[in-house]
């Protein structure tokens, strides 16, 4: 059985969330320079609450909550999202990042019945490129956008992957199961 | 890959840092050496040596020398 578990946020979580957030480590890899205040964040879990399938996951390593998984641009009759994953704290197992990552996929796809997802990567991130593309992203050409991280005008460049490439490719991706906590 | 060329992309890509090391240099001693350089680390074997390299065995490397290893 895995260490590693998932459990759909809670009111519990939110705090840790928060934190991790808004630190500078994961806030400086997102493509937004805005804050989370506590009342957006708030207001935020309290839309999401009600998704009748978990969209908003808590990662955790023997019970430990180190990382956040949630899905945006969420496009039901199209089975079309934005997968984003982080992991929030530091003193986590070596392949915890390369768990989640994977794990964020296979469930988009798996679970939440996704055909297709896609992502926005800082043109200039060459690590995160990599990254995506292992997990099988490819770009997608003509769909740049520009957007302002620490105050200077960035690209960002956006990619997907479908359900029948991460198939085909998965195989070769070297995780271990995640196992889901309702 | 050549040594340097392996150096030059774990330096480059995998750790994103300036400072040089050597094949000798200690994975625990390399503070960048964490989850997420672990994750690049197999992406590039995947790209450059097309290999699909076992967890554990990335998991057991001491050294930067262990991680050339692996690609061969």
């Amino acid at each position: 059985m895995s260490d590693y578990t998932v459990h759909p946020i809670t009111e519990e979580d939110l705090k840790l969330v928060l934190q991790w957030r808004n630190s500078e480590r994961v806030h400086s890899q997102m493509l937004t320079d805005h804050i989370l205040t506590w009342e957006e964040h708030y207001q935020w879990f309290c839309r999401i609450k009600e998704n009748p399938v978990p969209r908003n996951l808590i990662f955790s390593y023997k019970g430990r909550p180190i990382g956040y998984i949630g899905y945006t641009e969420y496009d039901e009759d199209r089975r079309q999202c934005s997968p984003g994953a982080y992991l929030g704290e530091t003193d986590v197992p070596i392949d915890a990042g390369l768990v989640l990552l994977a794990f964020a996929v296979e469930y988009a796809f798996s679970t939440l019945g996704m055909r297709r997802l896609e992502t926005s990567i800082l043109a200039n991130n060459r690590r995160a490129k990599r990254i995506d593309e292992y997990l099988g992203y490819k770009y997608i050409p003509g769909k740049d956008e520009a957007c302002l991280k620490n105050g200077k005008a960035e690209i960002a460049q956006r990619y997907e992957l479908t359900r029948d490439d991460w198939e085909l490719g998965k195989d070769q991706i070297p995780v271990e199961g995640v196992n889901i906590l309702r | 890959m050549t040594q340097n060329e392996f150096l030059f992309k774990m330096q480059d890509e995998v750790l994103d840092i300036e400072r040089e090391m050597t094949m000798e240099s200690k994975l625990d001693e390399i503070e960048e050496w964490d989850s997420l350089a672990f994750v690049s680390f197999i992406a590039m074997a995947k790209t450059f040596a097309d290999k699909k390299i076992d967890r554990a065995a990335v998991q057991n490397a001491k050294t930067v020398g262990d991680l050339y290893t692996l690609l061969q």
